[in-house]
C-alpha cells in the first residue's frame, strides 16, 4: 500500500487483486443476496479505497484500515436495503462461522510488529503467549533457563507497547 | 462492469497521493486566504494593527482561536481515518476556555458593576457573532472538500470538527479587525461565533459527509 500511495501501478494492483479477495470472503458470508451484491459491494469498496486513499495513515496497520472501509460500505448498503436481521436460530451455526480472513490479516501485522524484537524476545513471546506453552515448555524448546524465558518475554511485551505507542502518537500529529 | 477491468482502470488512474495533514492544510489555506479578502472587502483591518498586536487583548484572542483551531484540525486529521476513535481529544477544546474563562471572571471581579455589561457586550457582540461565522463560510467548504478524499465513519463528529475549525481559523481572521479588549467578550462571543459553524458542520455532516 505504501507503494501504491507513491504511484506504484503495479504493486497497486496486485495489492487491489489480492484485497479482492479478502473482500469477496468478507462480503459473501455477511450479504443475505447471494453473489451480485457482494461484488457490487467489493466493486464499491475498491472504488472508495481508491479516491479515499489519503485517509490511509502509514504508521497504522493497513488491515484494519481496509476492514474499516468494508464495513463503513456494508452498513451503508444494510441500512439502504433496509434489511434486518431475521434468521432462525436454529440456523445461526451458518452465520457465524468460517470467516478467518480478519484473524489471518491481522496476524500477518502482528507478525511485522514481532519482527522489529530480538529474535530470543520474539520466540519466548511467541511460544508462550501465541502457541500457549508454560514457561518451562517454551523454556525447554528454545534451550535457555525458565527464568531467562520470563525475563525475554517481560521485556518483549515492554518494547512491543513501546513500538505501538509510538505508533500511534505518530498517527496524531 | 467486472471487477478485474475495474480493477485496472483503478490502477491507471493512480497517481502519487498526499498526506493527510498536507491536503487538510492546504485546503484551510486556500479557505483563509477567501476569507481574509471577505474581510479586506467588508470590514478592514483595524488601523491601529500594528500598535495592538503588541496588546495582552489581541493575543487572547489569537491565543483562544489558535488553541481551538489546532485541536480540531487534529481532530479533522484523526477523524479522517475510517477506524479512528475521537479518543480523549474533545477535552482539549475545554482547556482554553476554561482557561479563558477564568480571566474572564477575574476581569470581571475586578470592575465596577457599570462596567460589567459594556465589558460583556461591548460595542460589537451583534457583529462578531454574525461574521465569524460568515468568514468561516469559505473555510468551511475548503474543509469539507479535503474531507472527499479522506474516509470519515463518524460523520457528525467529523462535520463538527470541520466546522469548528472552520469557525477557529475564522475567529483569528477577524481578530485583525476587531477592537474589544475585555476577556469575557472574547469568551463569550468568539467562542459563540466558532461554535456556530460548528454546529453547522454537525447537522449537515450526516448529508455532506456521506461516500
Amino acid at each position: 500500500m505504501v507503494a501504491s500511495l507513491d504511484g506504484d501501478a503495479a504493486a497497486y494492483r496486485d495489492l487491489l487483486r489480492e484485497l479482492t479477495g479478502y473482500l469477496r470472503a468478507y462480503y459473501r458470508c455477511r450479504v443475505a443476496y447471494g453473489a451480485a451484491d457482494a461484488e457490487d459491494l467489493i466493486q464499491e469498496t475498491l472504488i472508495a479505497i481508491h479516491s479515499r486513499r489519503s485517509s490511509y495513515d502509514r504508521s497504522q496497520p493497513f488491515t484494519a484500515w481496509v476492514y474499516a472501509m468494508a464495513r463503513y460500505k456494508l452498513i451503508d448498503y444494510l441500512r439502504k436495503r433496509r434489511v434486518r436481521a431475521a434468521v432462525p436460530l436454529d440456523e445461526t451455526d451458518d452465520l457465524f462461522a468460517a470467516d478467518e480472513t480478519e484473524h489471518a490479516a491481522a496476524s500477518q501485522d502482528l507478525e511485522q510488529l514481532l519482527a522489529d524484537l530480538p529474535a530470543s524476545q520474539r520466540e519466548a513471546i511467541r511460544l508462550t503467549k501465541i502457541e500457549g506453552l508454560s514457561i518451562d515448555e517454551a523454556a525447554l524448546r528454545t534451550g535457555q533457563s525458565a527464568s531467562a524465558t520470563k525475563v525475554g518475554i517481560h521485556r518483549g511485551l515492554k518494547r512491543l507497547r513501546l513500538l505501538w505507542s509510538r505508533g500511534d502518537s505518530d498517527a496524531n500529529d | 462492469m467486472q471487477t478485474t477491468d475495474l480493477i485496472e482502470r483503478l490502477a491507471t488512474d493512480l497517481r502519487p497521493t498526499r498526506s493527510r495533514v498536507r491536503l487538510l492544510g492546504i485546503a484551510t489555506l486556500i479557505g483563509a486566504a477567501v476569507s481574509v479578502g471577505l474581510l479586506l472587502w467588508v470590514l478592514g483591518i483595524r488601523s491601529d494593527l500594528a500598535r495592538a498586536i503588541f496588546t495582552a487583548a489581541f493575543w487572547m484572542k489569537w491565543g483562544l482561536a489558535l488553541a481551538t483551531g489546532v485541536v480540531a484540525f487534529l481532530l479533522c486529521v484523526r477523524l479522517a481515518r475510517p477506524e479512528s476513535k475521537p479518543g480523549s481529544l474533545p477535552l482539549f477544546l475545554l482547556l482554553p476556555l476554561f482557561a479563558f474563562s477564568v480571566a474572564a471572571c477575574l476581569q470581571l471581579m475586578n470592575a465596577t458593576h457599570t462596567e460589567r455589561w459594556g465589558m460583556w457586550l461591548g460595542h460589537s457582540a451583534v457583529q462578531c457573532f454574525w461574521c465569524i461565522p460568515l468568514l468561516a463560510i469559505p473555510l468551511l467548504l475548503g474543509v469539507l472538500w479535503a474531507f472527499r478524499f479522506f474516509a470519515p465513519t463518524r460523520l457528525r463528529l467529523a462535520g463538527f470538527s470541520a466546522g469548528l475549525l472552520a469557525g477557529a481559523v475564522a475567529a483569528v481572521i477577524y481578530a485583525l479587525s476587531c477592537q474589544e479588549t475585555s476577556a469575557a467578550f472574547v469568551v463569550t462571543w468568539y467562542s459563540a461565533g466558532m461554535l456556530f459553524p460548528a454546529l453547522i458542520g454537525l447537522i449537515i455532516g450526516a448529508r455532506v459527509l456521506r461516500w
